[in-house]
């Protein structure tokens, strides 16, 4: 297994330089500086800028400089923790700057501000959404794949697959505004926006997590159906073991693979697409980030971001497919 | 488990699950006060701004709402009026005097201005202030502000090394003597201006140079400012909270104790936070609800005038648009009033001139008018009767689904009025900037907000070689009059130069001015003094809450 994730963990770097490559000209081509705006800015005052951060260098110089400012220098995992003064005790600090000596730079919008920072400030908070939301839609959709696959074709499957299809159809932009305003603005059980309380996470994880549930409902529905008609779910059950067990002990493992290989691209997926989410219930996660930083021609943004989530894609799949072989006795690691 | 049990477990499961999550936020958190009721009892404004601010150092950012929380933090010589843009209030100015002909002025800085960290607000602080903001290698975007001092855009510029010889001169500690290029009477509204606004020497020279732009001097921990408010908390995307100065000059007049910032962009989420009681106003309100909130809640919704123009640039250096009759015909075939009352809805003023009216002592010409058979002979005389022979035009616009309401309506105008074929497209915000300056279109869809109330924020523009002319356009009588008004006397001559220039512009029209802004917002009604502001700006200190007690 040792050799297996070494060689993975190779295969990553090719794909990173790669990424950053094609991210690097893609978002020097596009049209439009970080610095234009409406009320147009005076040559000398532009180039004045320009010098300052590097941009009037050719783009070769750029990209070079660049590569050597993100590739990873250092590895100290213990500077993730740091004593807080005003909090008296070692906090959370994601710094991958003090840890692997990646330095991705200044903002270009967000003046005095670094992109380490601010992944930094935003990423556990897109983090803590994703796997709320993970939590969220795992207790609802695998209990509702179970249930529609053991009552295949009677109302116990149709009810929940049916409510399944309309939550893959519903979008998030959807969902979200209707929970806020049935929870936030009549019930006023919880705020409609914000990132404050404690409870601000319910809405937000649950409109993602909804989401998600649909799919994973069908999923492991279709998993269990699959091993519940073989041959050896049915010699248990002309042995007579109790249903319960053949559906807990026998089928659960193996019904559940397809759910397990879609939850790397989920949780990945719930913590960079959650733009939409953090949007409606201004949340101050790394999505936006992600997104506003191609508009704003953020390029280091742009950059930070793309190779941080394509870093943390990477590492997603990686250990789903650790998982997998140990759920599958198929597979192996190869 | 006997498997009857585990069918009951898996039929009831959903009806647990909800009644499990409904105890929680239930209990969690029951139906309490609206929060704004009670933030209003402790004195502090929930103020939503749009969205994150770019920055907090005065001298590097461009922006309204980045405005809206510098004005709390930072004061400068002139404050704003409670009520009245065009009125110049005391600042940490007491007093001033221009000489007769508006080219030198003297300020008199209160005794009792001081920074939040106790430091006495000298005329020294506010020179090095200008020196910053002049200084070639800060790269100040809005440095050209300063180039009515003398020698500020030489020293701008590098020409200059020796900042000696900018018009600048600290009497003794609390006098400041500004000599400016030329007569300047609208001089105290540009003052009004954050690229005026003093930062603390020390505090700058403590986290880097004077010239430094990326500084983390301007972060809650190290902010130093004189205005009413000191910079208490900063997330960015979440929150920036301010609290009342304990060294603020006019801080027994102050009633607020706090205002809390919120970036909140989506214009829905906006309306909803409001809804609920979590902000005091809204930063805007879509188009589809205004008739709702007209109708039932009228004492929330305020459209104000706004000192801003929507219009389109028409790229005078493209056939057939380099004919003024042409652009003339494109003037006169729009229906303005239609546009404002059936698709933008917002209480626009329809723009027959292009400098909003409204501004005090100047008379806004307005010789456009809706005129299709005077448009269609222009049409013709200029060789296209009846539209015949007409190229294809194109309306350029930034993606936005309000602009494209505005442009197809216009566009359905222009094929009926004068049966010329009109396409749109739309690009991406950046993209666009990129085509309108470089001359890359027919025409553009543009619009330009005040930076300070004289029209000569609107017409300064359109003289030759401006960096935001954009439309190809040259008259050397138009940058004669521009630069007579720059140069006059008194106020009076100084409107009358732009009047005339104004006029000529709508003469060769570059340009088709639409509609004259306006800011459509919801407010919560305990919130007093909130005043109709043309350049939307807030006097925090005179804000308070009328509770009804």
């Amino acid at each position: 297994m040792f050799k297996f994730i070494l060689i993975r963990f190779l295969q990553v770097i090719p794909v990173l330089l790669a990424i950053a490559t094609m991210t690097f000209f893609m978002v020097h081509a596009a049209p439009g500086g970080p610095f234009s705006q409406e009320r147009n800015v005076r040559p000398e005052i532009l180039e004045k800028m320009n010098e300052h951060y590097g941009l009037n260098d050719p783009v070769y110089v750029q990209y070079w400089n660049y590569l050597v400012k993100i590739c990873p220098k250092k590895f100290n995992p213990f500077k993730l923790f740091v004593y807080d003064k005003s909090e008296g005790r070692r906090v959370f600090n994601f710094d991958l700057k003090e840890v692997f000596g990646i330095d991705f730079g200044p903002s270009y919008k967000y003046e005095g501000r670094t992109v380490n920072e601010l992944i930094a400030e935003s990423f556990p908070v897109s983090m803590k959404l994703g796997i709320v939301a993970l939590t969220i839609a795992l207790f609802l959709g695998v209990p509702a794949g179970i249930i529609a696959s053991i009552g295949k074709n009677t109302a116990l499957d149709y009810v929940p697959m049916s409510v399944a299809m309309v939550g893959i159809c519903l979008p998030t932009f959807v969902m979200g505004p209707i929970l806020a305003l049935t929870f936030g603005l009549w019930l006023g059980w919880v705020n409609v926006s914000g990132w404050f309380t404690w409870s601000d996470i319910i809405l937000p994880s649950l409109t993602l997590g909804l989401y998600y549930a649909a799919y994973v409902a069908r999923l492991t529905r279709g998993g269990m159906l699959e091993i519940l008609s073989q041959d050896f779910i049915r010699t248990a059950r002309a042995k007579g073991v109790p249903e319960s067990k053949i559906i807990f002990k026998h089928s659960l493992k193996g019904g559940l693979l397809p759910v397990v290989s879609f939850m790397g691209p989920a949780l990945a997926g719930m913590i960079s697409g959650s733009f939409v989410i953090e949007t409606i219930f201004q949340i101050p996660g790394l999505g936006r980030h992600f997104i506003n930083s191609a508009f704003n021609r953020d390029y280091t943004m742009v950059l930070g971001t793309v190779l941080f989530y394509a870093t943390f894609i990477i590492i997603m799949n990686l250990l789903v497919d650790v998982v997998q072989v140990i759920m599958n006795p198929k597979l192996k690691y190869e | 488990m006997n498997p009857d049990r585990t069918n009951i477990f898996f039929k009831m499961w959903p009806i647990i699950a909800l009644a499990a999550f409904s105890i929680l936020i239930a209990t969690g958190c029951g139906k309490k006060e609206k929060p704004s009721l009670k933030a209003a009892r402790e004195g502090i404004l929930l103020f939503n701004n749009g969205t994150e601010p770019k920055g907090l150092d005065p001298h590097i950012v461009t922006g309204v709402p980045e405005n809206h929380i510098i004005s709390s933090l930072i004061e400068g010589l002139i404050a704003y009026h409670v009520d009245d843009d065009s009125i110049p209030a005391p600042g940490v100015a007491e007093r001033w005097e221009p000489t007769e002909n508006y080219k030198v002025w003297t300020f008199f800085l209160r005794e009792d201005a001081l920074w939040s960290n106790g430091d006495p607000v000298t005329s020294h602080d506010f020179i090095y202030s200008y020196k910053r903001m002049l200084s070639p290698n800060l790269g100040a975007e809005y440095a050209d502000m300063l180039y009515i001092i003398e020698g500020g855009e030489a020293y701008n510029r590098g020409e200059n090394t020796d900042f000696d010889k900018v018009g600048l001169k600290a009497i003794d500690d609390k006098t400041l003597r500004v000599t400016l290029v030329g007569p300047t009477p609208y001089f105290l509204s540009m003052l009004k201006h954050y690229s005026w606004f003093p930062v603390h020497p020390p505090t700058i020279e403590k986290f880097g140079k004077i010239d430094d732009r990326v500084s983390q001097w301007s972060r809650p921990e190290n902010f130093v400012g004189n205005g009413a408010f000191v910079l208490a908390e900063w997330k960015v995307n979440q929150i920036i909270r301010v609290t009342k100065s304990p060294t603020y000059w006019d801080r027994d007049i102050m009633k607020l104790n706090e205002i809390r910032f919120f970036p909140i962009e989506n214009p829905n989420t906006d309306e909803t936070t409001f809804l609920a009681g979590q902000a005091h106003n809204t930063n805007t309100l879509p188009v589809e609800k205004i008739p709702y909130h007209k109708k039932n809640n009228p004492d929330l919704l305020h459209i104000e005038p706004y000192h801003g123009v929507y219009f389109y640039r028409l790229n005078t250096t493209r056939p057939p648009m380099d004919d003024v009759r042409v652009r003339m015909a494109l003037n006169l075939s729009l229906d303005r009033v239609l546009i404002v009352e059936q698709v933008t809805k917002g209480g626009q003023r329809p723009a027959y001139g292009y400098t909003p009216d409204g501004m005090s002592g100047y008379p806004t010409p307005q010789p456009l008018s809706y005129d299709v058979e005077k448009a269609r002979t222009l049409l013709a005389e200029a060789g296209f009767p009846n539209g015949e022979g007409f190229p294809p035009m194109d309306i350029l616009i930034n993606t936005s689904e309000n602009h494209k309401k505005i442009a197809e309506a216009i566009q359905e105008m222009w094929r009926k009025n004068l049966n010329i074929p009109i396409s749109i497209s739309n690009q991406e915000w950046k993209v666009y900037l990129d085509a309108q300056t470089n001359l890359q279109y027919d025409l553009s869809r543009s619009g330009w907000i005040a930076d300070f109330t004289d029209p000569i924020t609107f017409l300064d523009m359109y003289t030759t070689g401006n960096g935001n002319n954009d439309t190809g356009w040259a008259n050397p009588e138009y940058d004669r009059l521009i630069n007579k008004a720059k140069q006059a006397n008194s106020p009076e001559e100084h409107f009358t130069a732009l009047e005339s220039a104004e006029k000529l512009l709508l003469t060769e029209v570059p340009i088709v001015p639409i509609y004259w802004y306006t800011r459509v917002y919801l407010l919560d009604p305990i919130v007093i003094n909130w005043n109709p502001k043309l350049l939307d700006n807030r006097p925090y200190k005179y804000i308070y809450f009328d509770l009804g007690e």
